[in-house]
């Protein structure tokens, strides 16, 4: 990410090959690291740490290979659109909160949640819209989930006190 | 007459009740889900793995080829009406398909996607029925060394499924190698790349993995532009063919079910490819070629028997082989593996009843298919109108819930999130999900191989040289990348892939 605007519109595509291998190469890293605590064994009987490793190698053989023909190949341009960071955000938080209190609300009021955090995403749902969509997809996963295949999750959890329905 | 007496079990175990109830579910949501642009059949049945747990084996598979198929047929409708493929493969019946429509022949293309999907359909399943067992006794002979030769060759053709950079599919299979090996090695117990989290101790979850690179990242992008769709036609009216109608397709229809089924057995998109090869055969054939891209018959007839019957043969390699064709046949693996039964060619004989009842589901799933497509096609243009805004929250939450309920794990939810984003990064840096997928499912399977292997050989590497099976497969696979790496066809996969969704 330099600061050169005029190289920029020429260099998009180079700069994803570029990118892609160093991210393959980071992660090839990562891996090797930690493979090489693990024994390795011989070849005739192979330890935890072996196959991890050749992997690693391998993937971070590739990775600087697709940096490398990033660096060369300078003149293809790719289009993208811009990246929907509201999208992303807002569908981590909804993950994060139904893994994390899934249990404790229960499926009626998680769903409920999650979908109008999600629903917001896009830029055509209103709030209003967002929520009866939400209370649409809430009644729709309860009975599909909790009625039809029984599912674990109580229909409204231990979080709402005296009110709880399993 | 074995192969009677083969199939007489199969409709035995897919005439139950349940098995009928959850063909009949998968075609219909296959149907749904092909109709549906920005949701397809890899994303949904990574979606509903885990409902299938609670089924028995072949009731899951049933239901899960059902989804496969069943997207086939949708994904013409929606090429047809709003000339908009609901599903790759269905890209080149827009062409023609959507020029009828226009001039008020939607009725008879969509009657002649359906009648020629059915029998296209009905056909390769036979095929099917009659290549997989010898093949799969030919794959019985194999030891651990051509096994892991095979395995090898099977990631290595993944790479026609990318389209793109031959390198960075190397790099993503490697990555889906690499993803493989988290967790308790088998041999000896040891915890690789947990980082102290138990939740790790059994692996990344599947399911997690398939749904975030393919549910979630989709989402991401098809975020980034969010379009209005138009469905341009409401009612479609008379659906039947006239004689001269019935006299056109035949040939097509013939003639897309041999080309399909010969296609669809090779690794990689076999069914896409199936369908432009069929397109441009019955273009080339044509006494006026002039018509093909202003409503002709045969340019829809051809290329939905062709996509069809590719999308029925692509399971031989993966009941016979345990090779999965396409990143649904990956999925599907996943379900067997899930299951607790290894897909290659041992299913066949320890599980007849599974082997049989799925393709005999296939013929039972193919004539609902007809039904569900031709009397009800009312209710799939009213599901056209369904906004993508109220969509991909629905698939978000049934994911999250999918996830959830296999383990009760919230781990596997956060999972999710993080696939997700990667995912969506690589495939925004040009990288395509499929090969990662094969290599994070095959992974394991290759590790054991090769480890088996070099004990029985005792640490003698050239063994997978000087066994003729293996030699030949791993020269297969060579053959795969040079071929893949060779400029010229390279382009030419760029024209056939640049359709693919």
């Amino acid at each position: 990410m330099d600061g050169n605007p005029h190289a920029q519109a020429h260099q998009s595509r180079s700069r994803r090959d570029v990118l892609a291998g160093l991210i393959f190469l980071v992660i090839a890293i990562a891996f090797a690291w930690e493979a090489t605590h693990y024994d390795m064994g011989r070849t005739i009987r192979m330890g935890p740490g072996f196959i991890p490793l050749t992997l690693a190698v391998l993937l971070g053989v590739f990775g600087a290979a697709v940096a490398v023909t990033g660096f060369r190949n300078k003149h293809d341009t790719a289009e993208a659109g811009p990246v929907s960071w509201r999208g992303i955000v807002l569908v981590c938080v909804s993950l994060v909160i139904f893994g994390a209190y899934g249990r404790q609300l229960g499926i009626v009021p998680v769903v409920f949640l999650c979908v109008f955090i999600v629903a917001l995403a896009s830029v055509k749902n209103t709030i209003l819209s967002a929520l009866a969509i939400a209370a649409a997809l809430s009644a729709l996963c309860w009975l599909v989930f909790k009625l039809g295949l029984g599912m674990s999750l109580p229909t409204i959890g231990p979080a709402f006190g005296p009110f709880q329905v399993f | 007459m074995e192969l009677l007496s083969h199939l007489a079990l199969g409709f035995e175990t897919a005439f139950t009740p349940v098995n009928l109830l959850w063909c009949f579910v998968g075609v219909l949501l296959g149907t749904l889900v092909g109709v549906l642009p920005g949701i397809g059949p890899t994303a949904t049945i990574a979606m509903l793995l885990p409902i299938t747990f609670t089924f028995s084996p072949v009731t899951a598979l049933i239901m899960l080829s059902g989804i496969y198929y069943g997207a086939q047929y949708g994904g013409s409708t929606t090429a047809i009406l709003i000339n908009l493929p609901g599903e790759s493969s269905s890209a080149v019946t827009a062409i023609d398909g959507y020029q009828m429509a226009r001039k008020g022949r939607a009725g008879p293309a969509l009657a002649t996607a359906a009648l020629g999907s059915f029998f296209a359909g009905s056909v390769a399943t036979l095929i099917l029925a009659v290549a997989a067992p010898p093949l799969a006794r030919v794959a019985l002979n194999f030891g651990a060394a051509e096994y892991f030769a095979l395995l090898v060759l099977g990631l290595l053709v993944s790479i026609s499924l990318a389209h793109g950079s031959v390198l960075k599919a190397l790099a993503m299979i490697c990555l889906g190698l690499v993803l493989g090996t988290v967790g308790q090695d088998v041999t000896t117990g040891t915890p690789r790349f947990t980082m102290g989290f138990q939740e790790l101790y059994g692996g990344i979850n599947f399911v997690s993995l398939a749904v975030g690179m393919f549910g979630v990242a989709e989402i991401f992008r098809n975020l980034e532009t969010e379009r209005t769709r138009e469905v341009g036609v409401s009612r479609v009216t008379n659906l039947w063919l006239t004689r001269e109608d019935f006299r056109r397709i035949v040939g097509p229809v013939l003639r897309g079910t041999g080309l399909g089924s010969v296609l669809g057995i090779l690794p990689g998109g076999g069914h896409v490819l199936a369908s432009f090869a069929s397109y441009s055969a019955e273009k080339n054939l044509s006494k006026n070629p002039k018509e093909f891209g202003h409503g002709a018959i045969e340019g829809v007839a051809g290329p939905e028997s062709a996509n069809n019957a590719a999308a029925q043969t692509s399971f031989i390699p993966l009941l016979t082989l345990g090779i999965p064709a396409h990143p649904v046949m990956a999925l599907i693996v996943g379900a067997f593996i899930l299951q607790g039964i290894t897909p290659g060619p041992n299913v066949i004989n320890d599980q007849p009843a599974l082997f049989w009842g799925i393709i005999a589901s296939m013929w039972i799933g193919n004539a609902m298919l007809v039904i569900l497509n031709l009397p009800l096609i009312g209710l799939w243009v009213k599901m056209l109108t369904i906004p993508y805004r109220v969509l991909f929250p629905a698939i978000v939450i049934f994911a999250s819930i999918g996830c959830y309920s296999i383990n009760n794990n919230p781990f596997d939810v956060y999972a999710i999130a993080v696939f997700g984003v990667l995912g969506y990064v690589l495939i925004r840096l040009g990288c395509e999900p499929a090969p990662l997928l094969l290599g994070f499912v095959l992974g394991p399977l290759l590790e054991e191989n090769l480890r088996r292997a070099m004990i029985i050989s005792r640490g003698d590497p050239m063994v997978f040289l000087t066994r003729p099976i293996s030699a030949t497969l791993l020269a297969m696979g060579l053959a795969c990348v040079i071929v893949a790496v060779l400029p010229s066809i390279r382009n030419k996969r760029k024209e056939v892939f640049v359709e693919d969704d």
